[in-house]
């Protein structure tokens, strides 16, 4: 073990010697789980099985467990969902699809997929995930994808290879690359550079980025997360897969004279596709009827970015009183929400 | 249902717009009487509590929304807390189709700076780390994108939330041996851990990833701030625990989780 490696472990394995941080998932059905309320494992499980609760809060009001020092409230996390997965009919809920289990219709169904499941050979499961890219005046979109077992002892996690593209505010293609990441590897990875600069304050595209492990393995720490750097603060997101059409809302507060806000719409068909942008929708006692709708056309695999404009009438009515807007899309769009000073020096972005 | 903790920092308001439609989607068949409570912690007490009943009959909430739930920045410069939000039905009824956290956003502001937005957390249960307890049988947090730059003025530091009745340990270790140790959180309390402590004295920028390791479950968030004057937030977010989730599904079944994608993108599965 090379040294500088040794030196980590030690220091891992010294503070989980310290802290004890380890879960004990040995079901010996005789083990206390809460020592607090004297509780057995068996005596748990008896519990939640007379119960047929779903809720683990009840579970908890019923047995004293966890709520004394709740320190064993992990463990007892586990314990729950273990034995809801072992026995699920004993969880009652009064919605079909347990009516239909309780018929045995599902399990069925279940069982063939289970049989067909154990006897196909595994295929790596990489859905797309989706980065939007921001450029403008000393504003860098990075990409970061790392690979590491963190302090996990034993290695569960596999090399990777991250497929990226970039795509232009029209869809068009700007880059593609295949690239490998070993365990304990990190790729970083400038995306605005690739998009022209154009008058707009910003300029908008987007990242496609699918990661397959080399080997069956755990997703560990694989997920892709962007950073967008601007002159005097940094954000950062991490990606997300698709979703379907339909109505996206967000809750905001026009404060004009403090932020400026940004809708960024990432067309993820690949088809063109126009979205409707509806504002605003007072939450509460809504004395403001009249809105304002907006049309944004997106080309295929396009993105756009719509900034959320009051008005001096509008913001004098809306004070600082909360409102949503809402993004209908005709297929499937990732929307996001990207709040900046007036200056555009500090950004926050947000997704549905 | 499950609650959710939304953290608090200090030198903001925060506005939570609670997802009324959510709450009524989550009723087996759109009627009864949902009690909300929310529950203000800072340094080991709930210095504010509310209790609220709203009562949906045929989907609709009765005598329409209610105003939304502002905390006014009160808490003295330098101390942060966390909010709690509880939603039950009266006489505890298993109306409820699921117990999961609603997911919504709160908004922080101050009059003269930008806001921000973050979402909320689950109080136990949070469904990712209990497949990394299943996996693993082992609690880590981990954040791939912690930077922090004297010369940009990039601050960060990561929230810890003791929302439980123990006092917690934690630690941050980075994936290149750096570390702030002996965090103490005592219990319903709320910590800022400044990350400018894994630079050494004389480096300008550090960027990585970090992971975070404590004696208990803990809520973690990352604050991106001025690193002058770390009241100046830029950004609010969640961490990610390392994922307990397989990376290879059998063909058959990566089928039909594929057939399944196709159909939503087209709007033909919800």
């Amino acid at each position: 073990m090379k040294k500088k490696e040794k030196k980590y472990m030690d220091t891992v394995m010294s503070f989980e010697d310290k802290a004890d941080l380890s879960v004990n998932i040995n079901n010996d059905s005789n083990q206390i789980i809460c020592a607090c309320a004297n509780l057995k494992l068996s005596d748990f499980e008896k519990t939640l099985g007379r119960m047929k609760t779903q809720s683990f809060s009840a579970l908890l009001s019923e047995t004293k467990a966890g709520s004394t020092c709740t320190a064993c409230l992990l463990d007892l996390e586990y314990f729950f969902v273990e034995a809801k997965s072992r026995n699920p009919k004993h969880f009652n809920s009064d919605d079909k699809t347990n009516n239909l289990k309780q018929l045995g219709v599902i399990p069925s169904k279940q069982h063939i997929y289970k049989i067909l499941d154990s006897i196909t050979p595994p295929i790596a499961w990489a859905p797309t995930n989706f980065i939007p890219i921001i450029k403008g005046d000393n504003i860098e979109t990075w990409l970061t994808i790392t690979n590491h077992d963190l302090l996990f002892r034993e290695r569960k996690s596999a090399p990777i290879t991250s497929s990226i593209e970039i795509r232009a505010t029209d869809g068009s293609f700007l880059f593609k690359d295949k690239i490998k990441i070993d365990l304990g590897e990190e790729l970083k990875l400038r995306l605005d550079t690739y998009l022209k600069f154009e008058s707009h304050p910003l300029v908008v595209g987007a990242a496609y980025i699918n990661t397959y492990a080399k080997f069956p393995a755990m997703r560990g720490t694989i997920r892709p997360q962007f950073e967008i750097l601007a002159e005097a603060g940094a954000c950062a997101l991490h990606a997300q897969g698709d979703v379907g059409p339909g109505n996206t809302w967000f809750t905001i507060q026009n404060k004009p004279l403090d932020q400026r806000i940004f809708l960024i719409l990432v067309n993820t068909f690949h088809k063109p596709q126009s979205a409707k942008i509806s504002w605003p929708f007072e939450l509460y006692n809504s004395s403001i009827k009249t809105k304002n709708v907006e049309s944004l056309q997106l080309s295929s695999r396009g993105t756009e970015i719509f900034e959320i404009n009051c008005g001096d009438a509008l913001t004098a009515r809306l004070e600082d009183r909360p409102f949503s807007v809402k993004i209908s899309t005709e297929r499937s769009c990732r929307v996001y929400l990207l709040c900046g000073t007036p200056q555009l020096n500090r950004f926050s972005i947000d997704h549905r | 249902m499950i609650p959710s903790i939304s953290s608090l920092p200090s030198g903001y308001d925060c506005l939570v717009a609670s997802p009324f439609d959510k709450v009524c989607k989550n009723l087996l068949d759109g009627n009864g009487v949902v009690i909300q409570k929310i529950s203000i912690f800072s340094e080991g007490k709930c210095i504010e509590s509310l209790e609220q009943n709203h009562e949906f009959i045929d989907g609709d909430l009765i005598g329409g929304n209610s105003q939304p739930f502002i905390w006014k920045d009160q808490l003295e410069p330098g101390v942060s807390g966390y909010l709690e939000n509880s939603f039950r039905i009266e006489d505890e009824k298993p109306l409820f189709r699921s117990n999961n956290v609603l997911p919504f956003y709160s908004i922080y502001s101050k009059p003269g700076k930008k806001s921000f937005f973050s979402d909320n957390a689950y109080l136990y249960a949070s469904p990712p780390v209990i497949s990394q307890i299943a996996e693993y049988g082992q609690y880590i947090d981990g954040y791939a994108v912690a930077r922090v730059d004297r010369e940009r003025d990039y601050g960060e530091s990561i929230i810890f939330i003791n929302p439980y009745r123990k006092p917690l340990k934690a630690e941050i270790i980075t994936a290149d041996h750096r570390s702030i140790e002996r965090i103490r959180v005592p219990p319903h309390s709320s910590r800022l851990v400044s990350l400018k402590a894994l630079l050494n004295q004389d480096e300008i920028r550090w960027s990585g990833q970090l992971q975070i390791t404590a004696t208990n479950r803990v809520i973690t968030f990352s604050v991106k701030h001025s690193f002058c004057d770390p009241t100046i937030i830029s950004d609010h977010e969640h961490l990610d625990p390392y994922r307990g989730e397989p990376t290879h599904f059998p063909a058959t079944r990566w089928f039909r989780l594929r057939l399944g994608k196709w159909l939503m993108r087209r709007g033909w599965l919800t």
